[in-house]
């Protein structure tokens, strides 16, 4: 039983050394790479669900943009992983933690910013003022758009990790809430179950779409700039 | 076991390294940077109310001994707490 709500969230530790790298690499053990043409049930499914990814993923890209596919798969996958490892009981997710969400949208929006200022310097900077915007409003919109380009990787980082962090205190209040009224309104906990129950297939579903969603905006970002 | 390691890692990912993920390299470093300067504010400020007298100075949750009953443990539960489990 854990001693508080958010005793989930804190990083675990064995005499004092963080286990965050094992939880991040966990997932790993999971993807079984083979260089066989006819695999097993589990690596043909894993292969089949990455030619899904890729192709729903890079078919909008050009030349350049399909460069990133790896990383684009990659990032996919370790999200997903990561955010249903959080759907068992008692597991740390490490994509609750805003360090770890803010390491990956950082660099990798910067990348996407720096690739069009290199490449498309013009167009990029074009992108900062809307077409048909009236005169006199232009300095204060660049100012905005400059803005909102800023606020990318944050708003970024801070969805997935408030979409995971928010699901799991809510099962953690509901599985405390079910606890207590077992031993004094045992019908009410009945209705409880059954809403953890729900709650847990609504879990399942936003580990799979936060992680789309934040791949899928990075891919966005990516198609702008090259 | 470092010849394997760049036979099997290092040749086929080298385009990618070295070409196409240099905008991230760049974004990394600035991540870096960030991080460097996060850890260095926390050390100055946690310096500074020592310096002041602080007699509780603040302490990261994921450092802190968590509660009581922690504290009735023996030295080896404390190390070991990773979770609790009441089973």
């Amino acid at each position: 039983m854990n001693q508080n709500l958010f005793a989930s969230f804190n990083m675990p530790m064995i005499l004092g050394i963080p286990l965050v790298a094992l939880f991040i690499l966990f997932p790993t053990m999971l993807i079984m790479p083979s260089n066989n043409l006819n695999n097993n049930r589990s690596s043909s499914i894993q292969q089949w669900l990455i030619q899904l990814m890729l192709k729903q993923m890079m078919t909008n890209h050009t030349i350049k943009g399909r460069t990133w596919s790896l990383m684009l798969l990659t990032l996919i996958t370790f999200i997903t992983l990561n955010n249903l490892l959080g759907v068992m009981p008692y597991a740390f997710t490490p994509t609750t933690q805003l360090s770890l969400n803010l390491g990956m949208a950082i660099p990798l929006w910067m990348a996407t910013v720096l690739m069009g200022l290199r490449f498309k310097t013009k167009a990029t900077l074009a992108h900062l003022l809307p077409q048909g915007t009236p005169i006199p409003l232009i300095p204060m919109l660049i100012i905005i758009e400059t803005i909102s380009l800023f606020i990318q990787p944050v708003a970024l980082a801070v969805r997935l990790t408030a979409n995971i962090t928010a699901g799991h205190l809510l099962m953690h209040l509901l599985g405390d809430t079910t606890l207590i009224l077992l031993s004094t309104y045992l019908s009410s906990s009945v209705i409880t179950v059954i809403v953890i129950i729900l709650l847990i297939t609504l879990e399942l579903g936003v580990a799979l779409i936060q992680a789309y969603v934040f791949t899928l905006l990075v891919s966005l970002y990516l198609h702008n700039n090259s | 076991m470092l010849q394997n390691f760049i036979k099997n890692m290092w040749l086929p990912l080298k385009p990618y390294y070295t070409e196409v993920y240099q905008e991230i390299w760049v974004g990394m470093g600035l991540m870096g940077f960030i991080v460097y300067k996060l850890h260095a504010a926390g050390t100055f400020l946690y310096a500074g109310l020592k310096l002041m007298g602080s007699n509780n100075p603040p302490v990261l949750a994921s450092q802190s001994r968590e509660s009581q009953h922690l504290g009735q443990l023996g030295k080896f539960e404390q190390d070991f707490n990773i979770r609790e489990l009441r089973l």
